[in-house]
């Protein structure tokens, strides 16, 4: 068995391409590569893949990850996967891992670009509130909930705003909602329009997985 | 603002493009900018064939930069409208109105509405008319084409019968026009000329009450009669070696491998297996390396034979046995569609499908003996419950059954022969040995409302009226009750506009421009579809569906006469006689019938 970790980029109009379609781009992308693919049991046979953490449609992703394992070693797969991905997406690297540390997710790294960025010391206040209490869509529907422990840091860098949020199975958290808790608890600020980008997924110590 | 666009619709993939095998060129390096434009979703139109073989087709030309344009769903379009976005092409993102040419795909007479919408959208004049110089030319194809009246109002010209060919010579046309900077007219003048092109502002039909009486040629260039053009040679016609492979599911999300045009049967209430005669086969090796090519290009993981009638391929056990090593070894499956179920087919499909058993399908059209020998359907009862006995014993539990009701010369005993057969199958189902805990089969029996077609040995006859749709569809839910058998049936008045259509002529251009105004769009989609609307913008106009349902008189002009499909009327009309009477016409393989598709050099006719 041969496990190989893939790094990719996924920019442009690509990040409208939803988790379940794109995992149906990458087996596809496999298959044109012509890869030594492992495949799964079964009636319908497909590679065997699995994702670091789903990225949300409509976020672009600088670092994102996924595992292929191939039944041949294959030193050459970043340069044979890269073009025959679609439009917006890019292979960073691909690497032999033995084990992934996908389970070691905890935290993800964001920056926001809204129509409007909150001044510093909004921001502040906004990060010095012990409590932010929101609406949060989960699979059950919507509940109120405190996001302000899952948010880690929110600073603004080179005119962006960085972000980074609890991520993965235990706790979770959408920029898209901590945008609109900024809006809704800092006094006469409406970000409008975002446009948001996950830099990396990272483990609890921000060591990128 | 394209992104926020996006951001605010269901299914944005069907708007980005950008897919794997889309094409970009630089426009800049082009002379030619042509749009295919389906008149459906993004899903439907990405599952038609036709229209991804001309696409990648176009685009083998330097001069040429083929793109695509779709009809936005509702959200897509109410947000374009807020933000006063004009319909655009997936590729470029251009404005429809930028483009040079726009070609649209005409496979049902309920996307018509869509056409009229997209060009609204793209802020096109709706009518050739009004399209002065500086306006894309706007021509139209695909099997409705056949009959163009309904539309020759909005198209410039049609393309009739397969397009390999002749849209080449029509872009060759076109370079030339567009560096002599002549009028639009002269092109039109240039295209009428080409064979299988018809230019409808070079006709005017001249009407008496409901009759077309006659057709009056406006120009010299303009031929009596547009035959169809076909590709003679399968194996030496174009098919695209590389693919578009679409983000989302669409309906046909698979390689469709095409290994025949035609149908050797002859059903009559069938128009494709009129209007693509003669049959033409590729040959198995071309399909092998198709095949093979396609798998390797784009990635699929499931391939489809794609036919009118797979079982009468030639060579099908042979090349089948050669596809599925090939696809067996690659992990991909084979879908094989409107295969005939025999033991043949049986055993194919127990190596396809070795676990799975799937539901199987089944047309024997109609109830009744009588009525099968009045289509055309070669099949008996026998047939049918032999089939059924194979498939139960093969381990297959549900079983869908096709029929239509509201053909020529039925009876309601015709009618309620549907339910009697289904229920002999469900029967066969128990005459077999029980195993224990097995379970029950399932019988669908799916009942369409027959719809006449131009071109056909049914075109002059009367459409039921949704009202005898309505009585024959309670005799198919009252004749018998069994647990195991569900009958569906569709929306009758759906289907009595779609036969308004297919049979029209050129005065209902003011009822669909009149539709479309009242808001009518995606008129095949079931949350759209609106009679009511339907019925006011015909009101208004002044014009009466039945003029179009009813039965037509032999020595009358059909208006869709102007379009010679290469089938004779001589013999649609001793077709239609041999219906009457109840008559089998054998099939091309057994005997040539003499329809007149022998006048091409290709095909069955000729084997
Ligand atoms: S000419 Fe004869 S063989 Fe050819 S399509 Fe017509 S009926 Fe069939």
């Amino acid at each position: 068995m041969h496990k190989y970790i893939v790094r990719y980029s996924k920019r442009g109009d690509a990040k409208f391409v939803s988790h379940l379609d794109f995992l149906r781009l990458i087996q596809r992308a496999m298959r044109r590569a012509e890869l030594p693919l492992k495949f799964s049991e079964g009636f319908n046979p497909h590679p065997c893949l699995s994702f670091a953490h789903p990225l949300g449609v409509g976020i672009t992703g600088e670092r994102e990850l996924f595992e292929v394992e191939l039944t041949a070693p294959c030193p050459a797969l970043a340069a044979q996967l890269a073009p025959k991905m679609p439009r917006g997406i890019e292979i960073v690297e691909a690497v032999p891992c033995e084990k992934n540390r996908f389970s070691a997710v905890s935290r993800a790294e964001y920056t926001v670009l809204p129509e409007t960025l909150p001044t510093a010391d909004q921001l502040d206040a906004f990060m010095k509130k012990t409590e932010i209490l929101t609406e949060k869509k989960t699979k059950s529907g919507v509940k109120t909930a405190d996001i302000r422990p899952d948010i880690f840091d929110a600073r603004i860098e080179d005119g962006t705003l960085f972000l980074r949020l609890a991520t993965g199975s235990q706790a979770n958290l959408k920029p898209s909602t901590v945008m609109d808790a900024m809006g809704e608890h800092i006094p006469g600020y409406t970000p409008g329009f975002c446009r948001y980008t996950r830099l990396r997924l990272t483990d609890a110590e921000n060591k990128e997985i | 603002m394209f992104e926020k666009i996006l951001n605010a619709v269901q299914k944005p993939t069907r708007y980005i493009g950008g897919e794997y095998g889309a094409v970009y060129k630089n426009p800049a390096e082009v002379k030619i900018r042509f749009c295919m434009c389906f008149p459906d979703l993004y899903e439907v139109g990405m599952s038609h064939l036709g229209m991804r073989i001309l696409y990648h087709l176009k685009n083998t030309r330097e001069d040429t930069w083929c793109e695509r344009a779709f009809m936005p769903w509702d959200d897509m379009a109410a947000e374009m409208e807020k933000h006063n976005m004009p319909l655009f092409a997936l590729e470029s993102r251009d404005p429809l109105g930028d483009f040079d040419m726009l070609g649209f795909s005409l496979q049902y007479e309920m996307s018509y509405t869509n056409v009229l919408e997209m060009l609204r959208l793209a802020r096109i004049p709706l009518r050739s008319a009004d399209r002065t110089e500086g306006f894309p030319f706007v021509c139209a194809g695909g099997s409705c084409a056949m009959n163009p009246e309904p539309m020759a109002d909005f198209i410039d010209f049609f393309i009739i019968g397969e397009g390999e060919e002749v849209n080449m010579e029509i872009l060759d046309a076109y370079g030339e026009w567009k560096d002599s900077g002549k009028p639009k007219a002269a092109f039109l003048e240039t295209v009428a000329g080409i064979a299988g092109v018809y230019v409808p502002s070079f006709y005017e039909p001249v009407f008496d009450g409901d009759r077309q009486t006659a057709v009056r040629r406006l120009h010299p260039a303009a031929p009596e009669k547009v035959k169809k053009r076909i590709v003679e040679d399968m194996d030496k016609c174009y098919f695209p070696e590389t693919q578009i492979v679409p983000y989302g599911e669409i309906v046909h999300d698979r390689i469709s491998l095409e290994m025949f045009r035609g149908c050797i049967r002859g059903c009559r209430f069938c128009q494709a297996g009129m209007i693509y005669r003669p049959v033409r086969e590729r040959s198995p090796e071309r399909l092998l390396e198709l095949a093979e090519k396609l798998i390797a290009q784009t990635g699929y993981e499931e391939i489809s034979l794609l036919s009118l009638s797979t079982s009468d391929y030639s060579c099908l056990a042979p090349f089948t046995e050669k596809l599925l090593d090939m696809t067996e070894e690659k992990k991909i499956s084979l879908a094989l569609p409107s295969l005939r179920i025999d033991n043949f087919s049986m055993e194919l499909m127990q190596r396809i499908q070795k676990v799975r058993k799937t539901g199987l399908t089944f047309a024997p059209e109609a109830g009744t003996q009588r009525m099968r020998d009045v289509i055309n359907k070669g099949i008996t009862e026998e047939n049918v419950l032999e089939s059924a006995r194979i498939a139960f014993a093969g381990g297959y539990k549900n079983i869908k059954l096709y029929f239509m009701i509201g053909l020529p010369y039925e009876t309601d005993e015709d009618v309620a022969g549907i339910p009697l057969l289904a229920k002999k199958v469900v029967d066969v189902a128990y005459e077999l040995p029980k195993q224990k805990g097995e379970k029950p089969v399932q019988i669908t029996a799916s009942v369409s409302s027959f719809v006449p077609k131009p071109h056909t040995p049914f075109q002059w006859e009367a459409q039921n009226t949704a009202a005898q749709l309505r009585d024959k569809q309670r005799i198919l839910c009252e004749t018998v009750r069994s647990k195991r058998l569900t009958i569906n049936y569709h929306e009758s008045k759906l289907s009595v506009l779609e036969g308004v259509f297919a049979r029209g002529d050129r005065r209902l251009g003011a009822v669909l421009e009149k539709a479309v105004g009242l808001g009518c769009r995606f008129d095949g989609w079931s949350e759209h579809f609106d009679f009511n609307r339907w019925q006011k913008a015909f009101a208004d106009c002044g014009v009466e569906m039945e003029r179009y349902t009813r039965a037509r008189e032999t020595d009358e002009l059909l208006p869709w006469e102007v379009i010679d499909c290469g089938v004779s009327r001589t013999f649609l009309l001793r077709e239609r006689d041999r219906a009457q009477k109840g008559e089998v016409t054998p099939n091309c393989r057994e005997k040539c019938s003499g329809c007149g598709a022998a006048a091409w050099k290709a095909g069955v006719c000729h084997a």
